[in-house]
């Protein structure tokens, strides 16, 4: 069974059509890659595929193996396996981040009909899962992406996917505000999770990133509608000729 | 004009001929233009009846006020507190008739109807935290404690004041603490009441050189709430730290005022106030700074924030700074604003249910002034917001 199904996809934003019709079918274990110039609406689509309110589904389905998310709300998507790594990630002033990783990890668990999670047993997993992303522990003891650099708020992403293992991950932009060492580092991240039947949908403006994170499917995104899709050569294409051709296209 | 020497009965005379005179505040009153007293004058309140029984208490740091009046003084054996009834303390009257400011609605009231107060003397470093519980009960019943607690110079105390009670009745306490040369004071309060009641208070804060106050509250009772601490900084170096918590929702009132008199250099003053509405709560924060002439190097500090969870609630913050030094670092903000959408969405994208988000970002929004609260109230206090908060 497809893992993630975007069917004829409309979505809105107040009264202006942002998504005009988007199809696009991820089975487990592929990677996809949507490429596309600013405003193409490629955050729009992955807001709308994490559930977030104002994004209004005007017409078509999300589906999650098999059931329609258009109903749940963020947080029941998200613990259906859905995960978002945002393009920017929101400062919680206050949110200690060790409370904030176990409330997430254990709203998952408690909704899979598991137990809580041990606070101690916790700790240790998220300290080793931090350090191989390369996150200081100082950072893990700070409130939420607070005084974090750029970068250290997209390993921070990429360390709330590898504790919630989810099944269908959406990474918007991970790679802008990376420099190449930790481009490495989180596509070794995504790429140590993929041995699952994770999906990946990565979302970004470069070819860069696919170097590292090497996509079975590319689509190319131009006014809120796949205007080309093909294997990862369609990425190098792009590189070289720019959006210009497809942006006319649409 | 400090007055010569005061006896208990004569103090309270002179208040109710002020009351008399003057009656409660209207909306044209500045001091209480947000807080509307309707409700309370509509109430006919007779004042309570000294209780006959006296509530016992194994305790030796706790004193019960039933409606007002302590009852228990004779248990509570701590070295270095003395207790007395105010009538019989002619000095410690004398300086409660000297601090009162008149004319005053809720000083006035409180001390016309009170029957007596509480005198109590700390001297040395008292280890053991102080509570005193105000226990108030009866509809259209007044309470009007009144206690003077005078820390003698280098003594330390932590005194935990907590209110709590149902009726539709008036709490109305009055309270002075004198805080000698280099004195120490945490002073944490909970204001607790059941929704039915209303409470006007009046705490009064008297500092002398290199004494310092620490004033921790969280108010989240009463259908009317209003709590005014007035400090005055008489001598150099003192300084005093009000931090305030206070929780309103269906129709009810909040209404924080302070005032700070810095009348001698070096002082410093540091007040914190964060507020949560839900529904069509309603609150005030006015806070006055005032710095004499002469109160060079005066550090004021006054930092107001609240958190709106209904359209429908109303906030309003009322800074007001009146400084006449020159050489003073004064500083106040106000916020106010609603659950961010952006942080909500944040937590809900990683599975945190709405309720669970919503709870977070409330406690979040609380973490800079209970980094602020002392122990061992903190936990004390704590515990009369998360009740708060488990509610919603
Ligand atoms: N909150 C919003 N309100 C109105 N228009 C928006 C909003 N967010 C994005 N848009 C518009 O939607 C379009 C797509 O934006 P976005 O999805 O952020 O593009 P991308 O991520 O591809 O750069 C743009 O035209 C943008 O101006
Ligand atoms: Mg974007």
């Amino acid at each position: 069974m497809p893992l993630l199904e975007i069917e004829n996809l409309h979505a809105s934003i107040g009264d202006k059509p942002i998504l005009k019709g988007i199809t696009l079918t991820i089975n487990p274990t592929e990677i996809h890659a949507i490429m596309g110039p600013n405003g193409s609406g490629k955050s729009t689509l992955s807001y709308v595929l994490a559930g977030r309110e104002g994004y209004e589904v005007t017409d078509g389905d999300i589906r999650l193996d098999g059931v329609s998310v258009l109903d749940m709300e963020a947080d029941e998507r998200a613990r259906a396996g859905l995960f978002l790594a945002f393009q920017y990630p929101v400062e919680l002033p206050g949110v200690g981040g060790m409370s904030f990783l176990r409330g997430a990890v254990n709203a998952r668990r408690i909704a899979n009909g598991e137990e809580e999670i041990d606070h101690i047993a916790f700790v240790k997993t998220v300290r080793e899962a931090a350090a191989s992303l390369g996150i200081k522990d100082d950072m893990l003891k700070r409130a939420v992406n607070v005084g974090f650099s750029g970068g250290e708020k997209k390993r921070y992403e990429i360390l709330q996917m590898a504790l919630l293992e989810p099944r269908m991950a959406i990474l918007d932009e991970t790679d802008s505000g990376l420099d190449v060492d930790a481009l490495r580092i989180v596509s070794e991240g995504v790429n140590a999770l993929k041995k699952d039947d994770m999906g990946v949908l990565v979302i970004t403006h470069y070819q860069r990133l696919l170097d590292y994170i090497i996509p079975d499917h590319v689509h190319i995104l131009a006014d809120g509608r796949i205007v080309k899709s093909g294997d990862k050569s369609l990425a190098l294409e792009v590189e070289k000729s720019g959006y210009g051709d497809f942006t006319n296209a649409a | 004009m400090p007055h010569e020497s005061m006896s208990f009965d004569h103090l309270s005379a002179a208040a109710a001929k002020r009351h008399e005179q003057n009656g409660w505040p209207g909306s044209r009153d500045e001091a209480w233009r947000f807080t509307n007293l309707n409700e309370i004058k509509a109430l006919s309140l007779t004042p309570a009846k000294r209780p006959d029984s006296h509530a016992f208490s194994e305790d030796k740091n706790l004193i019960h006020f039933i409606n007002g009046v302590a009852q228990n003084t004779d248990n509570i054996s701590i070295n270095g507190v003395r207790i007395a009834p105010l009538n019989a303390d002619s000095e410690l009257t004398t300086a409660l008739a000297d601090a009162v400011p008149h004319p005053h609605s809720v000083a006035d009231f409180a001390l016309a109807h009170a029957h007596d107060g509480m005198a109590m003397t700390v001297s040395g470093q008292v280890d053991t935290p102080l509570m005193f519980r105000f226990a108030y009960e009866g509809d259209g019943i007044s309470s009007h404690p009144v206690v003077v607690v005078d820390i003698k110079p280098g003594s330390s105390v932590t005194i935990l004041e907590e209110h709590l009670g149902s009726g539709a009745g008036l709490s109305a306490p009055l309270m002075l603490y004198r805080l000698g040369e280099g004195a120490h004071l945490h002073h944490a309060r909970r204001l607790v009441e059941d929704e039915s009641r209303y409470h006007l208070g009046l705490n009064l804060v008297q500092l002398n050189a290199k004494a310092c106050y620490h004033g921790d509250m969280v108010m989240s009772g009463g259908a009317i709430s209003r709590s005014e601490t007035q400090v005055r900084i008489s001598a150099p170096d003192a300084e005093a730290y009000l931090n305030a918590v206070y929780l309103g929702r269906h129709d009810q009132m909040r209404d924080v005022t302070s005032r700070i008199d810095h009348d001698a250099p070096d002082g410093q003053s540091f007040q914190r106030i964060h507020g949560i509405l839900d529904d069509r709560a309603k609150a005030v924060f006015q806070g006055k700074v005032k710095v004499a002439r002469y109160a060079q190097k005066t550090d004021g500090n006054q930092m107001s924030r609240t958190l709106i969870l209904s359209r429908q609630a109303e906030a309003n913050t009322k800074p007001e700074l009146e400084i006449y030094a020159d050489d003073v670092t004064c500083s106040h903000g106000a916020t106010i604003g609603e659950i961010d959408a952006d942080q909500l969405f944040y937590l809900k994208s990683r599975g945190i249910s709405d309720e669970d988000a919503r709870q977070l970002l409330i406690e979040a929004f609380l973490v800079d002034v209970i980094d602020e609260l002392g122990d061992p109230q903190r936990d004390w206090l704590m515990a009369a917001i998360q009740s708060w908060i488990k509610v919603r």
